[in-house]
């Protein structure tokens, strides 16, 4: 990123570290919220879990239904002139809430849209935005969700939620289970000792 | 069957290239192009199908017609 360049321009100073910044933080808590809420849905569905198990070859349709349906980030807009939506004038100068959570639970286009379907073939979700600020980590953070579930259910396929009591959620922009315990078989823990 | 993308559109989530990569490529700013004039062969008919439905910015055009 320090040496490329677009167009002829360069980035530089502050804008350069403006740049990293932003790049480090927006992959941080969405990555790792959208990987409990995906390590979450395992435990607690063992039809799922299995089914990835015996099908590896689905992980990544089922990253693309867990990032629909537990759509971690929601970001506000500045409106910079009025905007008429439907009935409603929003002024210039509101802050607005852009609730992709909500779009990816929209029934006309998603059919049992409040249902997690993990071999959903036709899912257009919007969990990284859309339009010209999409997310600029979206294939990156696919590759880490289905690596990750990949490697875990490779090594530890049966688990379950310890303590359901036990879940604590972070809240604000984005969204997910912070803490999620898991306890797997003895048999699982003596294979890999 | 043809398909096409709409480069106002296409903002380059590369779902496309997830798909089928004999028909869509990407260029160095990684928007989706169609390699070739369009033309679907037989064999990459679904996965095209796929390509277009899961598409976030509606960019891909099918036309089974021609
Ligand atoms: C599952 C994980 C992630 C989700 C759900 C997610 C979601 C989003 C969403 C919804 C936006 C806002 C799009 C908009 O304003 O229209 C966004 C922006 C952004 N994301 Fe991600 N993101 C994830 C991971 C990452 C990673 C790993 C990186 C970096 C390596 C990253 C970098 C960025 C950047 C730089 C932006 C700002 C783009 C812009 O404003 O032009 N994201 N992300
Ligand atoms: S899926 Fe759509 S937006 Fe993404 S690269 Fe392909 S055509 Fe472009």
């Amino acid at each position: 990123m320090m040496n490329s360049e677009v167009d002829g321009d360069r980035l530089e100073g502050y804008d350069l570290i403006a740049v990293l910044m932003l790049v480090l933080i927006a992959g941080l808590d969405t990555t790792w919220n959208a990987l409990s809420s995906a390590m979450l849905h395992l435990a607690t569905h063992p039809e799922d879990r299995r089914r990835l198990v015996a099908e590896p070859a689905l992980i990544p349709t089922a990253v693309e239904e867990l990032l629909r349906f537990y759509a971690p980030v929601v970001l506000t807009r500045e409106t910079t002139k009025d905007v008429q939506l439907g009935d409603t004038t929003i002024p210039a100068g509101e802050l607005v809430l852009l609730n992709w959570a909500a779009a990816n639970r929209d029934p006309e286009m998603f059919p049992d849209a409040d249902k997690v379907i993990i071999d959903r073939a036709e899912n257009r979700h919007i969990a990284f935005g859309t339009g010209i600020h999409r997310c600029l980590g979206s294939s990156i953070a696919r590759l880490e969700l289905k690596i990750a579930i990949e490697e875990w259910l490779g090594v530890i396929p049966e688990f379950e939620l310890d303590d359901p009591e036990s879940v604590t959620y972070s809240t604000g922009h984005i969204w997910g289970p912070r803490v999620v315990d898991v306890v797997y078989p003895a048999t699982v823990a003596a294979a890999r000792s | 069957m043809k398909v096409s993308v709409d480069p106002d559109k296409c903002q380059g989530h590369g779902r496309c290239m997830m798909y089928d990569t004999e028909i869509f490529e990407c260029d160095d700013l990684g928007y989706a192009h169609i390699r070739g004039d369009g033309t679907v062969p037989e064999a990459d008919r679904e996965e095209v199908w796929f390509a277009s439905l899961n598409c976030p910015e509606q960019a891909i055009t099918v036309d089974e017609s021609a």
